[in-house]
């Protein structure tokens, strides 16, 4: 049901349930009062009929003989009379009397008299009986006329206010169509903010809650796009130069320039393999169930295989110092091993050649903090804060660009933290700090 | 034909290079939209190959400020970009052609073909010139019939010859079209190049305008 009906309905049904019955209460009222007020004229006629009379001369009673022409008085008002006498003889009576209209007993009688009804009055005094009536159906007709007139106006201010709340509702509610036409006339896939102008106070939530889960969802299906974009991107470059290599190995008349080619066929299958590598390790990091392999390692353990995951000709240029004892990792050791080793690529890379790179492994306050230190030129602030977003690189042709994005989504699943901050000397530290399990 | 290759990846940018020049293709390289407009200002072309994802400027950007600055080089697109949406943009913006990556090497010079000979006016890749045939695309040249071995850089200088028509080509443009920015040239070079084409499709294939440069002359006698 629609808000505005149900409004309607709500305000509008008591409202008109109301008004009836006040105006049904008002006329019983009105009945009851007219009809007092009808009796009473009757009752006043016949007294004043009665006290007239007395004041006649008197007159022999032989003489009312009910053979003498009866004076005929026109009928008043629709009030019918006839004066009688205790014994029967009529003495007089209006032309629109009835016959018998006067055989009734004293006081107020409602009669059906020759097919018709007849309210009537009887009061005896002085020897006479005296009755006045007034046909039912009159009476009725002046009921309804004022019934009539009293119930338009109340029926149409009814009609008027019924109007009016509809109005009235469909004004009030106006903010509310116009989000809900907003919301009709987008497209599905549409994520623009609603507008936020000429909202009512009450509304406001709504469409501050509303715009921002759009907003959201913006940043996050952009965010999306922008990843599988990106992850295309890395993908069919290495693939392109596999295999425009291997086209120009098979090109090649000479031996140098085939084995040339190939070689570079390899380094691009090389680079293909690494990124698929770390995009597997992002698509078990972000998967919501947990992972297979859960066996912990300690601190040493975990830099050795870092270590021996590196290219044997820069092993040497790693240099370990260690402080405290050797603690063990809350987390599944080939994480650990991958955010570090994914920490020593970006230190060699990005040093000189030869120059070392300091591996500091402290163990303190529950946790185990590695801190990878280089001699290269460091970054600049801008660097740092979007050097975690997925495919972002330093310069071309370094790594794939998942490297730290990989070490953040680790710490952050597990609760660490990396910081990456510029040497005083020059270079950079990146401080990865993991949680150590209990004992 | 001289292409400039703009593109970041160095793997693959050697492979291109590599599978152009084996290809007949005088090329050049250049990493970045900064040295693309060094190197466009400097050297003549025809062709630019350009991979829409530079370390220094938007692909799209670098295209569309070349076409308002008015440059008219056919320029063909190279993207790993998924989805039609920025083929059709580039072809918009004033690209020529595209290439998705990976793409085949041989449909890459076959578009590049297909390029030069549009804007030569061609709709063949092969070349008539009274006794002569030169089929690009296979790089066989025939006189009267006859296979006509010629060394690349020759192959290369006929295709400029060819190319220009009844134009006379500067020396530094014959240059251009013969070798890339990085290739050492011999001062006499040119002339070396011409002598063999004069001695392999007759004396009269390259005539020398005095003081200004050379023109495709007739072939064979």
């Amino acid at each position: 049901m629609s808000l505005r009906l149900r409004l309607l309905l709500i305000i509008g049904l008591p409202f008109v349930l109301l008004w009836l019955a006040a105006s049904t209460w008002m006329l019983i009222d009105l009945r009851t009062e007219f009809r007092a007020a009808l009796d009473e004229r009757l009752a006043a006629s016949a007294h004043m009929v009665i006290g007239l009379v007395a004041q006649l001369p008197p007159t022999p009673v032989a003489d009312m003989s009910p053979l003498r022409p009866m004076p005929s008085i026109g009928a008043l008002s629709g009030v019918a009379c006839e004066v009688r006498q205790l014994r029967g003889n009529i003495v007089a009576r209006t032309g629109n009397s009835p016959e018998r209209l006067g055989m009734a007993l004293p006081g107020y009688r409602t009669r059906t008299i020759d097919g018709e009804r007849w309210r009537s009055f009887t009061l005896e005094q002085n020897g006479l009986r005296v009755t006045t009536a007034d046909r039912v159906e009159r009476r009725e007709q002046l009921l309804y006329g004022v019934a009539r007139a009293a119930s338009i106006p109340v029926l149409i201010a009814m009609a008027g206010s019924l109007l009016a709340l509809a109005l009235g509702v469909r004004t009030g509610l106006a903010p509310l169509e116009r989000i809900r036409a907003a919301l009709a006339a987008r497209e599905p896939g549409a994520l623009q903010p609603l507008p936020h102008s000429r909202v009512p106070f009450e509304l406001g939530p709504l469409v501050t809650t509303v715009n921002a889960l759009l907003a959201r969802l913006a940043s996050a299906l952009e965010r999306e796009r922008r990843f599988t974009g990106d992850a295309a991107h890395e993908l069919r470059t290495p693939l392109t130069a596999v295999k425009t290599h291997i086209q120009v190995a098979r090109l090649c008349t000479d031996a140098e320039g085939t084995g040339e080619a190939l070689a570079q066929a390899e380094t691009g299958v090389n680079r293909l393999q690494r990124t698929i590598e770390q995009l597997l390790i992002l698509a078990r990091l972000d998967a919501p169930f947990p992972l297979d392999n859960q066996d912990q390692g300690r601190a040493n353990a975990i830099a050795r295989s870092a270590i021996a995951q590196i290219t044997p000709a820069l092993q040497s240029r790693i240099v370990i110092e260690q402080k405290g004892t050797d603690g063990a990792l809350a987390l599944p050791s080939d994480l650990a091993v991958t955010a570090l080793r994914n920490l020593f690529d970006n230190a060699l890379r990005h040093s000189p050649q030869g120059s070392e790179v300091l591996l500091r492994i402290e163990n303190a306050d529950g946790q185990v903090s590695f801190c990878v230190e280089d001699r290269g030129a460091g970054m600049s602030d801008d660097d740092i804060a979007c050097s975690v977003e997925r495919f972002w690189r330093k310069g071309r042709g370094h790594g794939c660009g998942l490297g730290l994005s990989i070490v953040d989504t680790i710490v952050q699943r597990y609760g660490g933290e990396l910081a990456l901050a510029n040497r005083a000397g020059g270079g950079l530290s990146a401080h990865l700090r993991l949680p150590s399990a209990a004992g | 034909m001289h292409v400039l290759l703009i593109e970041d990846d160095e793997l693959v940018a050697s492979g291109i290079l590599a599978g152009l020049r084996l290809s007949a293709i005088t090329v050049d390289h250049a990493d970045t939209a900064k040295w693309a407009d060094t190197v466009l200002a400097t050297s003549a072309f025809d062709i630019v190959v350009l991979d829409l994802g530079l370390p220094d400027e938007d692909g799209m950007a670098l295209l569309q400020r070349w076409r308002s600055a008015g440059k008219d080089w056919p320029i063909l697109i190279l993207t790993a970009r998924d989805g039609v949406n920025d083929c059709v943009a580039g072809l918009r913006a004033g690209a020529d052609d595209y290439l998705l990556k990976p793409f085949d090497l041989a449909e890459l010079v076959a578009r590049l073909h297909a390029l030069h000979r549009r804007a030569a006016g061609r709709s063949v890749d092969v070349s008539e010139h009274g006794a002569l045939r030169f089929d690009q695309a296979s790089c066989i040249v025939t006189l009267h019939g006859q296979p006509v071995e010629l060394a690349r850089r020759e192959l290369a200088l006929l295709q400029a010859l060819l190319h220009a028509g009844k134009r006379i080509l500067s020396p530094d443009q014959i240059k251009d079209c013969l070798y890339g920015m990085t290739d050492n040239v011999e001062s006499n070079a040119i002339n070396v190049h011409i002598h063999h084409l004069r001695r392999k499709l007759g004396p009269r294939i390259v005539e020398t305008v005095r003081g200004i440069g050379y023109r495709l002359g007739k072939a064979g006698t």
